[in-house]
């Protein structure tokens, strides 16, 4: 192929250069040593945190525990994201100095895969916006919940349930469809991340996970029913996937092998590297180690990208609690997050 | 002559992989020359890959760019012991297969009504012709095997798919090649 040379292969060389040179000027170059802003996180159960009051008993439970574990008095406002980075709790947009915005009237918002744009669910209604606010493109349909951005650099896809349907349409509003061939229940679905880029996994309403590719429809994996699940997610690799029951936990890998089985009392679970974050009603424990004891209700687990904290919600406290994965243990409360 | 040698072997990159490290690190820093050279260094075969993939000029262009669109907006967070091609390349081809399978769908445009490239002289355009009638899955293992020269392994990583399967489509494609080489066109 040496002598190949594709049609007007030198002048589309030149107009190529204009558009990325272009491109290159507006980018903010690395700086020698900067920390990076850690990727964004995504809170959708932090919106619920509005409907919650403390009563009196509470907040003496709560300052008990805080001295337990070291925390002597609560931020009380978010002034700065111990992670760095951004956080999406429903239609709000929280900035690593602590800045919020406002992003709209969504009930739900997760980011795209590199964290350049967000997909938002309305009652009626699919919505791309960048995080400035600003809405790319929108798509009417019923009853719209956990919309899920995956893909590649180059092309992605978003899945998101319409009802009990669930959807898949390309990340520029294109090609909507159904997929999925079981009605689906209503926990968020989850990509695969690394490997092929478009497989996908569901629950359905008999607590059935599926695993397939959403581009062929080639059945990965289906697990065997149980308790509707609580939280799908995928390891950093792809290679194994967590399910996380009110009664059960699991992991599987990619070919369908059932890899750990747990029971007992589970709120949420998440990977942090190959360690699993285990969320009970009233205590957070990574691997083998306690990180969190409360009597407290906890609801929701997050990691963050680059793993070394975990975002755990506690709507009776009003609280968010960013609790350290290394080291001794670290634990930032910050309040009146509503 | 063995068809896979007559589709020949792409010269040697001119820039050394610790070479091309620095032009990433000084991209990265902000330095436009490095980013043109990456540029430079890298535009012909993205683009000669996504035209024979898609066999449209300017849907290659359009790809080609996007590509190293992809690349400005990644660069701050790409690890510069990674080989800065096969990323490039990736996206490419993928990109590349998407179109060529939406547009088959659309029905827009016959293999057989596109213009043929460039004659070279000796039978080349007539190879090249023929990667078009060529499923898109099959030409993209055979650009990237015979073009961009990745072993079968680096391909199979590339597209993320089992190493087998790359195997197969490159077989299938290379025999497709050959069988239709043997008929006389009219």
């Amino acid at each position: 192929m040496d002598g190949f040379r594709a049609p007007d292969e030198t002048r589309a060389q030149e107009r190529g250069w204009a558009v990325v040179a272009a491109a290159y000027a507006e980018r903010e170059p690395l700086p020698q040593r900067r920390r990076r802003l850690a990727p964004v996180v995504a809170a959708t159960g932090a919106a619920a945190l509005a409907a919650v009051a403390v009563t009196q008993p509470g907040r003496a439970v709560i300052t008990s525990v805080r001295k337990a574990i070291g925390i002597e008095h609560a931020r009380k406002a978010l002034y700065a994201l111990p992670s760095g980075g951004r956080i999406l709790a429903g239609g709000w947009l929280v900035h690593g100095d602590g800045s919020t915005r406002r992003l709209g009237d969504y009930r739900e918002t997760s980011w795209s895969p590199f964290g350049r744009y967000v997909v938002a669910a309305k009652a009626n209604e699919l919505v791309a916006l960048t995080p400035g606010g600003e809405i790319r493109w929108t798509l009417a349909r019923p009853d719209v919940g956990f919309p899920r951005w995956g893909g590649t650099q180059a092309d992605t896809r978003i899945a998101y349930l319409s009802g009990d349907r669930l959807h898949v349409v390309a990340g520029d509003g294109t090609g909507d469809h159904e997929a999925g061939p079981s009605p689906a229940a209503r926990v968020a679905p989850a990509w695969r991340p690394g490997g092929a880029p478009f497989t996908l996994a569901y629950a359905d309403m008999r607590g059935r996970v599926w695993v397939f590719d959403t581009q062929t429809g080639r059945l990965r994996f289906r697990t065997s029913g149980g308790s509707r699940p609580t939280r799908l997610a995928w390891s950093r690799n792809g290679s194994t996937l967590l399910v996380v029951r009110p009664d059960e936990i699991d992991t599987y890998d990619i070919s369908g092998r059932h890899a750990a089985h747990g029971r007992g009392r589970f709120v949420d679970a998440a990977f942090v590297g190959v360690r699993l974050a285990v969320l009970r009603p009233h205590e957070l424990t990574l691997g083998t180690r306690m990180l969190f004891r409360t009597t407290g209700t906890l609801r929701q687990v997050v990691v963050s990208p680059d793993g070394r904290w975990l975002l755990v919600t506690w709507p009776q406290a009003d609280e968010w609690l960013f609790i350290g994965t290394g080291g001794r243990p670290r634990v930032t409360a910050v309040a009146n997050i509503a | 002559m063995d068809l896979a040698a007559r589709l020949g072997r792409m010269s040697p990159i001119g820039t050394s992989a610790p070479d091309e490290r620095g032009l990433v690190r000084a991209a990265q820093r902000g330095s436009v020359d490095a980013m043109e050279r990456l540029y430079r260094l890298h535009w012909p075969r993205a683009y000669r890959a996504a035209y024979l993939v898609t066999r449209d000029a300017s849907a290659a262009e359009d790809i080609a760019q996007e590509a190293f669109l992809a690349a400005v907006r990644a660069l701050d967070r790409f690890d510069r012991r990674r080989p800065f091609g096969p990323w490039l390349h990736r996206i490419v081809v993928n990109r590349a297969i998407d179109w060529t399978r939406a547009r088959t769908l659309r029905g827009e445009v016959a293999a057989d009504e596109l213009p043929s490239v460039q004659a070279n002289g000796d039978r080349l355009d007539d190879l090249v012709d023929r990667l078009a009638v060529l499923p898109p899955d099959q030409r993209a293992v055979v650009v990237l095997r015979h073009l961009l020269e990745y072993t079968p392994g680096e391909i199979a990583e590339l597209l993320g798919l089992p190493r087998g399967t790359v195997n197969s489509r490159l077989r299938r494609g290379l025999d497709a090649l050959r069988d239709d080489g043997r008929v006389q066109s009219t």
